[in-house]
C-alpha cells in the first residue's frame, strides 16, 4: 500500500468498522498545508508526506503516528498498528483526565511566517507552504548562520534497523527480530519497546522522534522494553555512524550532490596502500551520466579516492561521500587525490546544490 | 403515454433508492474537520481527544 492508498483508507474509514468506532471517539482533523501551524508543537520529520498526532484540547500530545525510512514512505504505516495507536490514545486521554500524565514542556510558538526566507520566497508569493519546504528553508538559514549540525539535521531520523531491530509493524513496537547491538544488549524478538533514554514511547513515530533527539556523539542509549509483563532496560552500544541514513528520498538544498557512488576500502586494502586505517579512502563504484552533464568531475569506476582537499581522516565518518556531505557546502569545488590503475592523479570535483524549489 | 408514465415512476423509484443508497454510503464514513482551531473548540466542548493528520500534497 502506498502513502496515498493508506491516506485514503484512513480518511474514508467506515463508521461501523472497528477503526471507525475508535475514530468516532476523537475529533478528526486534516491539515493540508502548514501555514499557521505551530512548528514547534507539531515537530516531526517533514519529509513524511503523511504524519499523525493524538493530542487533546490543551495541546498535550499523547503520541505521534507515522515515520518512514529509506525503503519506503510506508514502511511503518499500517492499519492494524494505527488501530492499536488509536486505542492507546484513548487510554492516554483517560490518564490525562485523571492527572496521571507528566507535564510536557512547550517551546515558544513558531509558525512558517517566522522563517524569514520561507516567508519571502513562499508565503508572500502565495505559494503552498509544503512540509519539506519549511524544513529546507529552516536548515538553509542555519547553514547561512553557520549553526547547522548536518549529522543531526541533514541526517534526520536515524534508522532503527542499524541497531539490529526489525519491528513487527502491525503490532506497533513489538520486536520481530533483534540482531547486532540490540541483540548484544539483550533485546529479543517478542519484546515490546517502551522507552528510549527514559522517554516513554507508544508508537514507532514516538520512538523515531526521540531517537532522533539523541546526541550524534553519543556512544550508547538506554532502551526499555516489556517482556512477559515485566519491564527491562538495556544499554545499547551505538555502532559507528549510527546516525547515517541514505538521503536519496530527501530534498535538501544543503546536501552537496557529488554524482558518484563509492564503497569504503577494507582495512586490508588500506594497509596495502599504506593508508591510515581510520581514513575515508573509498573506491568509486558508479558514475552517473549526470556527472558528465553537470561537468562535475571526471572520475571513473574503480578510481580510489584517497583524500579530499588534502584531508584523509574525518572523525565522523570513514566514507568519502559522507565526508564531503558533512564538511563541504553544496556547490563548492574541491581537489581530490586519487589512484587510477595504481597511478596517482589529482582531479577537481564540482558539487552541485539541489534545485527543486519552484522559485527562489 | 402509459408506458412513459410507468417509465417515469420506475425511474423515480430507482433514483430515490439510489439517492438513499448514496446518502447512506456517505453517512457511513468518518467525518473530518479541516480547521485546527475548530478542532480544538470541538475537543473542548466534547471532551474528546484529537486525531490530527498532516497530509502534505505538493
Amino acid at each position: 500500500m502506498n502513502g496515498r492508498e493508506f491516506d485514503a483508507q484512513v480518511v474514508h474509514t467506515p463508521l461501523n468498522s472497528p477503526r471507525g468506532e475508535l475514530m468516532q471517539q476523537y475529533v478528526l482533523v486534516r491539515i493540508m498545508h502548514l501555514a499557521g501551524v505551530d512548528l514547534n508543537l507539531f515537530d516531526y520529520d517533514r519529509h513524511n508526506a503523511l504524519y499523525f498526532f493524538m493530542l487533546n484540547a490543551d495541546e498535550y500530545i499523547y503520541m505521534r503516528y507515522g515515520g518512514r525510512d529509506t525503503r519506503s514512505a510506508t514502511s511503518y504505516l499500517d492499519l492494524d498498528s494505527l488501530e492499536l495507536a488509536l486505542r492507546q490514545g484513548l487510554e492516554q486521554h483517560e490518564l490525562y483526565n485523571e492527572g496521571q500524565l507528566p507535564e510536557q514542556k512547550r517551546r515558544p510558538r513558531l509558525v512558517p511566517r517566522d522563517i524569514i526566507t520561507l516567508k519571502n520566497s513562499v508565503i508572500d508569493q502565495n505559494r503552498c507552504v509544503e512540509c519539506h519546504l519549511v524544513v529546507d528553508y529552516q536548515i538553509t538559514e542555519k547553514e547561512t548562520a553557520g549553526t547547522l549540525d548536518k549529522r543531526r539535521e541533514m541526517y534526520e531520523s536515524p534508522d532503527l534497523r542499524r541497531l539490529g531491530i526489525e519491528l513487527d509493524v502491525p503490532r506497533g513496537l513489538r520486536v520481530a527480530e533483534a540482531n547486532g547491538v540490540a541483540a548484544d544488549a539483550g533485546i529479543q524478538a517478542g519484546d515490546t519497546l517502551a522507552a528510549i533514554n527514559g522517554q516513554a514511547v507508544l508508537t514507532f513515530g514516538d520512538f523515531q522522534y526521540y531517537y532522533n533527539q539523541v546526541d550524534r556523539d553519543a556512544t550508547e542509549i538506554e532502551i526499555s522494553y516489556n517482556r512477559e509483563g515485566k519491564s527491562h532496560t538495556a544499554t545499547v552500544l551505538l555502532p559507528k555512524e549510527w546516525w547515517w541514513t541514505d538521503l536519496s528520498h530527501r530534498y535538501w538544498s544543503v546536501d552537496p550532490l557529488v554524482f558518484f557512488e563509492a564503497e569504503r576500502l577494507s582495512p586490508k586494502e588500506k594497509d596495502e596502500l599504506g593508508l591510515p586505517r581510520e581514513s575515508f579512502a573509498s573506491r568509486v563504484t558508479e558514475v552517473g551520466i549526470d556527472a558528465l552533464l553537470e561537468g562535475a568531475h571526471e572520475l571513473e569506476e574503480g578510481d580510489l579516492i584517497l583524500s579530499v582537499k588534502g584531508v584523509q581522516i574525518d572523525p565522523h565518518t570513514q566514507d568519502v561521500i559522507t565526508h564531503i556531505k558533512l564538511r563541504h557546502e553544496a556547490g563548492s569545488m574541491m581537489n581530490l587525490q586519487i589512484l587510477r590503475g595504481g597511478k596517482p592523479m589529482e582531479m577537481s570535483l564540482q558539487t552541485k546544490r539541489q534545485r527543486y524549489r519552484k522559485r527562489d | 403515454m402509459p408506458f412513459f408514465i410507468q417509465f417515469l415512476k420506475r425511474s423515480s423509484v430507482y433514483l430515490g433508492f439510489s439517492l438513499v443508497a448514496v446518502l447512506a454510503e456517505a453517512e457511513e464514513k468518518v467525518t473530518w474537520l479541516y480547521d485546527y482551531e475548530q478542532a480544538l473548540e470541538e475537543a473542548r466542548a466534547s471532551g474528546k481527544p484529537i486525531f490530527l493528520e498532516f497530509r502534505c500534497a505538493p
